[in-house]
């Protein structure tokens, strides 16, 4: 896998274009679910500790298969009702998607790859780099730096640093037509 | 415990009780390719199985021999030896290798090494762990946890 700094990185700069305005909740589900599939890592540490044999986690978290019951499981864990517990697991499963392509760039060999149809073992890989390539958070930074300059181009983002509390992302939310329409009419009464 | 917290744990349990039983046996790749992508405690169990046959897999170096030779043989943690050439260079104790060659266990007693990449643990790491804190402060400046429900609960409504 590639690192989790990078698995964030995009999964920031997609939660940032899947829905608009931005909204930082989006942004934290995907970037969640761009990590939650390396939950393998810990539970095959514990399984280790514990003297148990777990080698068969990585292939099969690791598919999409894994994608939809992490996402599942990860969406469970925070308190909304139906109709937002279907929303969030839709941004979870989008950020673990994007998981599952960023390591199908890994494994130079033929026979590696990413086990998407889990258990079938057929390997998905687009062979470019090894897990370790030192430059993956670097386009991880390019990525995140595209999607913002996109987002103040198009204005749908307006830098301001000094408002931390929302992450320095003040959001321009365009005035609906009618709402428009009635405040003009209000003050051409008044 | 809430049910969806329920449902949702019970989801990642049976998942990881799938995968450890699935993991545990060797299941042939329909995938014709040069090597055979192999489990390194698969081949461990059953030698035979992949006699001579070319084989990938991922191993631990346990010992390594002083001095080196031309054919360095070194031991591995999952339970083998490898046999690798001087042009392949010198591994360590502790080396977390990729490794694709021939595999003579029964014969030899070791895998022939013909290719292999020495992983990088320590700095993969690092910027994982620097990802991770990014991740928690994103998640703890929106959310908290709540012990009763077992649920993370936004800050504000």
């Amino acid at each position: 896998m590639p690192d989790l700094l990078t698995h964030v990185l995009f999964g920031i700069s997609i939660g940032l274009l899947v829905k608009k305005p931005v909204n930082r909740e989006t942004i934290l589900l995907v970037s969640l679910g761009s990590i939650v599939i390396d939950i393998e890592r810990p539970i095959g540490w514990l399984a280790e500790f514990m003297g148990l044999d777990a080698v068969g986690l990585t292939a099969g978290f690791h598919s999409l298969l894994g994608a939809v019951v992490l996402s599942f499981a990860a969406a469970s864990a925070f308190e909304n009702t139906e109709s937002d517990r279907g929303l969030c697991f839709r941004m979870i499963l989008l950020g673990a998607l994007t998981h599952l392509f960023l390591d199908m760039t890994m494994g130079p060999w033929e026979e590696y790859g990413v086990y998407l149809f889990y258990p079938l073992t057929i390997p998905f890989s687009f062979h470019l780099f090894w897990s370790d390539y030192a430059w993956y958070p670097v386009f991880g930074i390019i990525a995140l730096c595209v999607v913002l300059l996109y987002l103040v181009i198009t204005h749908e983002l307006k830098p301001n640093l000094s408002r931390r509390k929302d992450w320095g992302l003040a959001q321009r939310i365009p005035q609906k037509p009618f709402e428009a329409t009635q405040n003009q009419k209000v003050q051409g009464y008044r | 415990m809430r049910r969806p917290a329920c449902e949702g744990l019970l989801a990642l349990v049976v998942l990881i009780v799938m995968t450890s039983l699935l993991g545990s046996i060797y299941i042939p790749s329909p995938v014709e390719t040069t090597y055979l992508r192999v489990e390194a405690h698969v081949l461990s169990a059953n030698p035979s199985q992949f006699e001579g046959r070319r084989v990938s897999l991922g191993v631990t170096i346990s010992r390594s021999p002083d001095p080196v030779s031309v054919n360095t043989t070194y031991d591995v943690e999952e339970g083998f030896s490898i046999e690798c050439s001087e042009a392949l260079g010198h591994l360590r104790v502790g080396d977390v290798v990729a490794l694709r060659g021939v595999c003579r266990l029964e014969t030899l007693g070791v895998i022939i090494v013909e290719e292999l990449h020495v992983s990088d643990e320590l700095n993969p790491l690092l910027r994982s762990a620097l990802g991770l804190v990014l991740f928690v402060v994103m998640l703890f400046s929106l959310f908290r946890f709540d012990l009763k429900r077992i649920a993370f609960i936004p800050r504000r409504k």
